[in-house]
């Protein structure tokens, strides 16, 4: 055996890494998650989830059943203390983001501890907290109510029980006995990520592969142990029969594409509305600036970290180890191939794996032994990341501000049932303003563009009597439909069809000109009554 | 047809000079670049007048 794979099976420091330096850290980051949440939610999916906790309604495709039972009864206890609704769902991210937190401390301590000796370990665990803690696009995460602050949380909780039971497996003295407690341990923690997050997989499939290659090689595979571990995942997974549940019992606040049967109960957990962005890198022009300031400096040692845990031995020892290094070359495919406007949180999960395995063959490498290296590395990434507090905390001041400017626009609106149409996924701040603070059940309010969906098409002439996307404009069919001019017609006339179909008076809303516009009934030139809805 | 008189603007809630005083900062926000999200971009129906 070479002194390398000596080394690296046979832990370098004499006392194992404790829970509770992990612990502070999470403890640390969750009260500054807390103190940077704003109380109000934010941009993006962030009111959609604050009103689906509120109601334990069910959030667009792929439904995360997990979060939306987990964090409804969180954020439930939360709200009977006392916290408005924003503030509890907003809080239960920050718990998810100190849990991930805790775990990158945890797993780069453990991998760490696998390593060559150094003179800070202490330290260099704490080198990718320091990176990821105050970042930007994570604290959006983190202060927010979202499901990527509990799905990094998941990633760490993953890494750490495949490193575990990876020892688990090798050991010498139980060579030859399936694995069955192992198995089922791990496909629950499959499952519990795979009910979360779809993106899961690209971490638990070569997790899982790993694993197996152990208990191949190790003789611990037997039908007892297959069998406990498809209970696991089963167990795992068991929350998206919610997903179904709700197809049959529809909540307040619900993804109105979900259509009752078992088709389109599927297409809802695999997202398949969402599978045209695949293949393709758009994002936007914010967030071009974004990933070039924030994302693209890490992602680089995030990669050199991954191409490090490939280093030889490739023994059992370390197969979990490279099972990281692969799954952050995937996370970091998945991001530059989804193709919608915000594609940064995706590559969250790329960056604190990586950064773990930085750290760990950093510490590896003779050089960046010497007794300065560490702390001045925490020094400098400290100094690195401290806008982003300015940053964080600058959004939540601009989030009260935006939602200040929304109540205002909405008391504005002049009593008497109105439709009113917010061509924006915030409407949904609407939709809580009437169903959390009892405010003007009164008015309808519109996303016109999910009026295209067959199942709110179907509701809305139900209800009404006609049909919202009857004048479809020829400019959004064939070519023109998903051009950027298809859109917005097609937009336009499902207003002016529905300011035409009904007598009730039609606003349009629109926080971001700022403007409240009353367009008015006429019977003219529908082309004309469109321009009432003015230019972003 | 002057479609000035095809909607009427609404601002109560606000005088332009309060909004001066308090801009709302859009770069904290990921928009596209018509200043609006999606998260279901595609309007669909190629059916649209025989549902």
């Amino acid at each position: 055996m070479s002194r390398t794979r000596a080394r690296s099976s046979t832990p370098a420091h004499s006392i194992p890494p404790g829970t509770l330096p992990s612990l502070v850290v999470g403890v640390v980051c969750l009260a500054a998650y807390q103190a940077l949440a704003p109380a109000v939610p934010g941009d993006k999916d962030s009111g959609e989830f604050t009103l689906v906790l509120a109601t334990c309604g069910l959030a667009h495709p792929t439904g995360y059943p997990l979060y939306t039972l987990a964090g409804s009864a969180f954020v439930r206890a939360l709200h009977a203390l006392g916290m408005t609704w924003a503030q509890a769902a907003n809080a239960f991210s920050a718990l998810g983001g100190a849990v991930a937190m805790a775990g990158v401390h945890a797993l780069t301590a453990r991998l760490l501890y696998r390593s060559v000796p150094s003179r800070n370990p202490g330290l260099f665990a704490l080198l990718p907290v320091l990176a990821l803690a105050l970042h930007p696009v994570w604290t959006q995460e983190a202060t927010l109510a979202e499901v990527n602050s509990w799905h990094l949380a998941w990633v760490m909780v993953a890494a750490l029980a495949a490193l575990r039971l990876g020892e688990t497996l090798a050991r010498a003295d139980r060579a030859g006995r399936p694995a069955a407690g192992a198995a089922a341990a791990w496909g629950l923690v499959v499952g519990l990520g795979a009910a979360h997050h779809a993106t899961s997989v690209l971490v638990s499939l070569p997790l899982t592969l790993a694993l197996l290659l152990l208990a191949r090689r190790h003789r611990r595979i037997g039908p007892g142990a297959v069998v406990a571990g498809i209970a696991g995942l089963a167990s795992g997974l068991s929350s998206v029969g919610y997903v179904a549940w709700r197809a049959h019992h529809p909540a307040a606040e619900q993804w109105p594409e979900l259509e009752a049967t078992a088709a389109g109960i599927l297409a809802h957990l695999d997202g398949a509305q969402f599978r045209s962005f695949l293949g393709r890198f758009a994002p936007s022009a914010i967030q071009q600036t974004r990933l070039a300031q924030w994302v693209y400096p890490l992602l680089v040692p995030a990669l050199a970290g991954a191409a490090a845990a490939w280093r030889p031995p490739a023994s059992g020892a370390t197969a979990v180890r490279h099972a990281f290094g692969a799954a952050v070359v995937l996370q970091t495919g998945y991001a530059f191939l989804y193709g919608v406007s915000d594609p940064s949180p995706y590559f969250l999960t790329a960056l604190a794996l990586g950064l773990a395995l930085a750290a760990e063959a950093l510490c590896s490498w003779r050089p960046a032994r010497h007794a300065a290296v560490a702390p001045a590395l925490a020094v400098a990434l400290a100094i690195t990341m401290a806008p982003g507090l300015r940053a964080a905390q600058a959004r939540a001041e601009a989030y009260a501000q935006l939602d200040d400017l929304v109540r205002r626009m909405w008391g504005a609106i002049p009593p008497g049932r109105a439709f009113v149409v917010w061509d924006d996924d915030m409407a949904s701040r609407l939709r809580a303003l009437q169903q959390l603070e009892s405010s003007r059940a009164d008015l309808v309010v519109i996303q016109p563009r999910h009026l295209s969906h067959p199942q709110p098409r179907k509701r809305f002439m139900r209800e009404w009597g006609f049909d919202p996307v009857a004048r479809w404009p020829d400019e959004a069919r064939g070519e023109g439909a998903g051009t950027e001019r298809g859109v917005r017609l097609a937009v336009e006339s499902i207003v002016t069809t529905i300011n035409e179909g009904s007598s009730l008076p039609l606003y349009v809303f629109r926080p971001d000109v700022p403007s409240l516009r009353l367009i008015q009934k006429h019977a003219g030139d529908s082309a004309a009554v469109t321009t009432g809805i003015p230019a972003r | 047809m002057d479609c000035s008189s095809l909607h009427r603007e609404l601002r109560p809630f606000e005088d332009r000079a309060l909004l001066r005083r308090l801009p709302f900062n859009w770069k904290h926000m990921d928009r596209e670049s018509d200043g609006s999200r999606h998260r279901l971009r595609d309007v669909s129906p190629a059916d649209a007048a025989t549902p």
